[in-house]
């Protein structure tokens, strides 16, 4: 069977054009890890192989995904001359230690965690910095994620001191029954409008005790549990029923132990959508926060034997989050060419899925780009919040700090934590910013006036290094010495040049 | 939102679009045998952030004395029987124009929270954003506007505190100008162009793009590129066109924009009248520099006579152009300021927040001009007489815009959602409509 999926593949690769900037003619070893699992799976269901994505694509995905940022001119030279055979996992091993990797993946939490200083969450500048730099720390150091959970689901404290304490503080409805479905989609992934109002309830009795007071510090809270003297029968999701019959049990601290300890298969379902979601745009399930209790026709994982081998792997190793990228960055389903040869292979995930870059990525490239970065300040009153230049969008800890070019690419207000309200959809105004805006323009200028020192080819190669990651083909080469001839001078033919690429679905997509 | 979804929720839009034609037409039938009046096309919001004082503005209290008045009095209109600020003599000349509410009244004293409640008639707290007033009226209009430019376009910042378009598309989502409409040149980035191309230059660039686009044989099998193609040629054809002209305020003549006053609101004022005539539907000016804690009254001596000039220069313009009718305005801030005046250290003649009463001017699209609705008590501290609510002051909006407030909202989720909470109680702002609506 393995043979006969070989020939397939070569086949296939045959047929494409060598030409390609995109793909290489090789193969995947399919007989360890994720791959055996997705080659196995393929073949089941009949979907052609993926040929692999060339180098400067592959380290382009790598540099987005892990850290956030395109990889710089550099980078992509020293990457593609690169001749040893395991040039890749090792630099997908760089790329997870980049300075930039914690920050980008603490973006991801904070959008679920709805880190935000003010409406309708108002957590306030104070715990917007301590709660947002304690997740960014911890991502960095790796620390399990089922300890940084179970601490958020059951820790009391002040939100201005006790980080972690900001879980439940982050939620724009306190009501028990708004505490549990925020529990729900959060570490569960399952969207509440979609369970039976009495599991609502029932889960609700276990976040019943969660208390909140004030300080004399302003708008500092106090998260707390208060030890009611109550029986309490109370059946969480899965159907145990729990019996709190003395004022001193905490009923959270049981729903925190059955989830992350005794029945951990939803969390570790949630969390392994969730980065599935972050590197491909969609989750294992169709969409990675809206996971049906039991699976349902239509709300079923794209393949059982992939959700069950990330489920294992995230458990045996630690639940650490590195881990996990690196197990899936390192499989054929990351690294498999786009565009499809086949349209079917686009959904069992056998050609990479294209969408438009996050706001933050998109902003942060072109600051990368030009060397320019925009400015951000925050609205609220106190304390004002400045942020120094050069300071990467990526990076912004507080989702209420914004400008236009942010809000325009579809940032989440991060008011409710699901992942609809990231938008990446392409819209009239993008494009009139990205073709003619007047700011924008005098960036690229300055990008082009650094080009100077280049010879005119040396120029057009540094350009294709620095915006889209890789080496201009020949043909490009040659469509480039055609249009100098008819401009009226070799800088703008440069100028344009710029304006093409930044304008252009290689540059703004993920592909 | 994913594609799907999106595209359910515009085949919803569409259907209570349908619907809202109908029930227009239905009440226009309750208005027993009047003829029927079209709904006001385009909608001015003049949003006075931070919240202004009532006293110095739409509601006087020259007698309640010094310790709440700061000494100012009132003036009167072209009205018998209206009276207002001293600081507003401008308007004063054009209170047959517009309607002044003076029964104002919430229960929030949060800058965010009570323009929440202002923009959307809801208090947050539910999980769910609702969006603005603007972007409801920017979708359900969207079956009749044409032009290129955004539907809800705010002059010249977002008001930055929760996501204007809610839960609607992004589509709705203000276009907040940027730039300064005072400045020697109004530069909207993204509709002003960036240097000085010519015409062929672009032809020739635009031909290198595709010349060197590596995607250009996907698109047709995906739609995320699909959907950025259109986007493209959507911005392009506002790129080549002319509709960005509605923001060049110097093919206004230097007189007309003398009178609207050589202020950045003022100049948002005649910026607002010329998006008015492309058939924009919504407009927000976000005054700013009203949140007046401190000296109160000396910033009064600044921003008073902007609003009075700029506001006055509006109706009289928009009446003069025969728009008035067609164009509803509405002008409040989120709330007022105590009528108590805070004369102590540090506010040194400060007012701050104050929610239980204010005031709030309505004037065309249906509004007739010269009334008043609801009075305050002596010092203006708590509605005397018909206390208006903010879903009060957004159900005659939508109602005079030929929206049913109690319409269904279409959002994502799928929920069961109306435009505003819908009541059962009289719409009290009836009285301040014209006879003919």
């Amino acid at each position: 069977m393995r043979i006969f999926s070989y020939a397939c593949c070569t086949i296939m690769l045959l047929c494409q054009l060598h030409a390609s900037p995109f793909r290489q003619s090789a193969y995947f070893d399919n007989t360890r890890g994720l791959n055996r699992i997705l080659f196995d799976f393929w073949t089941q269901k009949g979907i052609n192989f993926p040929a692999p994505a060339s180098d400067a694509v592959f380290l382009r995905r790598v540099a987005l995904t892990a850290a956030g940022r395109l990889p710089t001119a550099n980078e992509v030279k020293t990457f593609l001359n690169d001749p040893s055979p395991d040039k890749r996992s090792r630099i997908i091993e760089k790329f997870l230690h980049d300075p930039g990797y914690a920050g980008m993946q603490a973006m991801r939490f904070a959008d679920m965690l709805r880190i935000k200083s003010e409406f309708p969450i108002n957590l306030w500048p104070n715990a917007v910095q301590l709660w947002h730099r304690t997740i960014h720390d911890e991502l960095a150091q790796d620390r399990p994620l089922n300890r940084i959970f179970y601490e958020m689901l059951t820790v009391s404290g002040s939100n201005f001191r006790v980080p972690h304490a900001n879980f439940f503080r982050a939620s724009a409805d306190r009501s028990p029954q708004g505490l549990a479905k925020m529990v729900l989609l959060t570490v569960m992934g399952i969207n509440p409008g979609k369970i039976p109002p009495e599991m609502i309830q029932n889960t609700a009795l276990f976040f019943s005790r969660i208390r909140y007071k004030s300080t004399y510090e302003w708008k500092e809270e106090i998260v707390y549990t208060d030890y009611l003297p109550i029986e309490l029968h109370a059946a969480l999701p899965d159907g145990t029923v729990k019996k709190f019959t003395s004022p001193a049990d905490d009923p959270r601290i049981i729903f925190a132990d059955w989830l992350i300890k005794e029945n951990p298969a939803y969390f570790c379902r949630a969390m392994t959508n969730r980065v599935w979601h972050w590197i491909f745009g969609r989750g294992i399930y169709p969409v990675a926060d809206d996971l049906p209790l039991k699976n349902e026709p239509g709300n079923e994982p794209f393949s059982a034997e992939v959700q069950n081998f990330l489920n294992d792997e995230f458990i045996k190793n630690n639940c650490s989050l590195r881990h996990l990228y690196r197990v899936i960055m390192n499989s054929a389903a990351f690294q498999a060419a786009f565009p499809a040869d086949f349209p079917e292979q686009t959904a069992y995930f056998a050609a990479y899925p294209v969408r438009r870059l996050e706001a933050e990525l998109l902003v942060d490239a072109l600051a990368q780009i030009t060397g320019s970065y925009d400015r951000y300040s925050s609205v609220i009153s106190e304390p004002f919040t400045f942020l120094p230049d050069h300071f990467r969008a990526v990076d912004i800890a507080d989702g209420s700090i914004s400008n236009g070019v942010l809000d325009t690419f579809g940032r989440p207000p991060r008011d409710a934590g699901t992942f609809t309200e990231r938008n990446t959809a392409s819209t009239d105004s993008q494009n009139l910013y990205l073709m003619n805006s007047a700011t924008l323009f005098k960036r690229t200028n300055l990008y082009c006036r650094k080009l100077r020192k280049h010879k005119r080819q040396k120029a057009f190669e540094q350009i294709y290094l620095d915006i889209l990651s890789r080496y201009p083909t020949a043909a490009e080469y040659k469509i480039f010495e055609n249009y100098i001839r008819t401009s009226p001078n070799p800088g703008a033919a440069l100028q344009d040049t710029v304006w093409v690429l930044i304008n252009s679905k290689e540059f703004l997509f993920h592909h | 939102m994913n594609r799907r979804e999106f595209l359910k929720m515009m085949a919803l839009c569409g259907a209570y679009g349908a619907l809202d034609r109908m029930s227009g037409g239905l009440f226009a039938a309750a208005a027993a045998g009047k003829p029927q009046r079209q709904p006001a096309k385009s909608v001015i919001e003049i949003w006075v952030w931070g919240g202004p004082s009532h006293l110095e503005t739409f509601d006087p209290k020259p007698n309640a004395g010094k310790a709440y008045n700061g000494g100012y009095g009132d003036i009167p209109t072209n009205v018998p029987g209206i009276r207002i600020s001293e600081f507003m003599p401008k308007l004063a000349q054009h209170a047959d124009k517009y309607s002044i509410i003076r029964s104002m009244n919430h229960h929030t004293n949060g800058h965010e929270t009570a323009t929440y409640l202002m923009q959307t008639g809801r208090m947050p707290g539910d999980g769910i954003t609702y969006p603005a007033i603007g972007a409801v009226i920017a979708m359900m209009k969207s079956h009749s506007y044409k032009g290129k430019l955004p539907p809800y376009i705010a002059l010249t910042s977002n008001k930055g505190r929760f996501s204007e378009n809610g839960f609607l598309s992004d589509r709705f989502k203000p276009l907040a100008t940027g730039s300064n409409p005072n400045a020697a040149k109004f530069l909207v980035d993204g509709f002003t162009a960036p240097g000085d191309m010519e015409a062929d230059h672009l032809i020739k660039r635009a031909e290198y793009a595709r010349m060197l686009d590596t995607f250009s044989s996907v698109p047709g099998s995906c739609r995320e590129l699909l959907e950025f193609e259109h986007a493209g040629a959507a911005a392009q054809t506002i790129i080549e066109g002319s509709d960005a002209k509605a923001f060049d305020l110097n093919l206004e003549s230097p007189a007309m924009r003398d009178r609207y006053g050589r202020n950045k609101f003022g100049q948002c004022c005649l910026a607002a009248r010329r998006l008015v005539e492309a058939g924009v539907p919504y407009i927000t000016i976000n005054a700013s520099g009203w949140d007046t804690h401190k000296k109160h009254f000396e910033s009064m001596q600044k921003i008073g006579p902007e609003l009075d000039q700029g506001f006055a220069a509006l109706l009289e313009d928009l009446s003069e152009r025969k728009l008035l009718d067609s164009t509803l305005i509405w002008c409040t801030g989120e709330f007022g300021r105590t009528p108590k005046v805070d004369y102590g250290e540090p506010w040194n003649g400060g007012r701050n927040h104050f929610c239980h009463c204010f005031s709030t001017v309505v004037a065309g699209g249906g509004f007739a001009g010269g009334r008043v609705l609801g009075s305050s008590d002596a010092c203006g501290e708590r509605p005397a007489s018909s206390p208006v609510s903010p879903v009060d002051l957004l159900w005659s909006i939508y109602e005079l815009a030929g929206i049913n407030p109690a319409a269904k909202l279409p959002n994502p989720r799928n929920l069961d959602l109306t435009i505003l909470p819908v009541r059962k109680t009289p719409n009290k702002l009836r009285t301040l409509y014209r006879e003919d609506v």
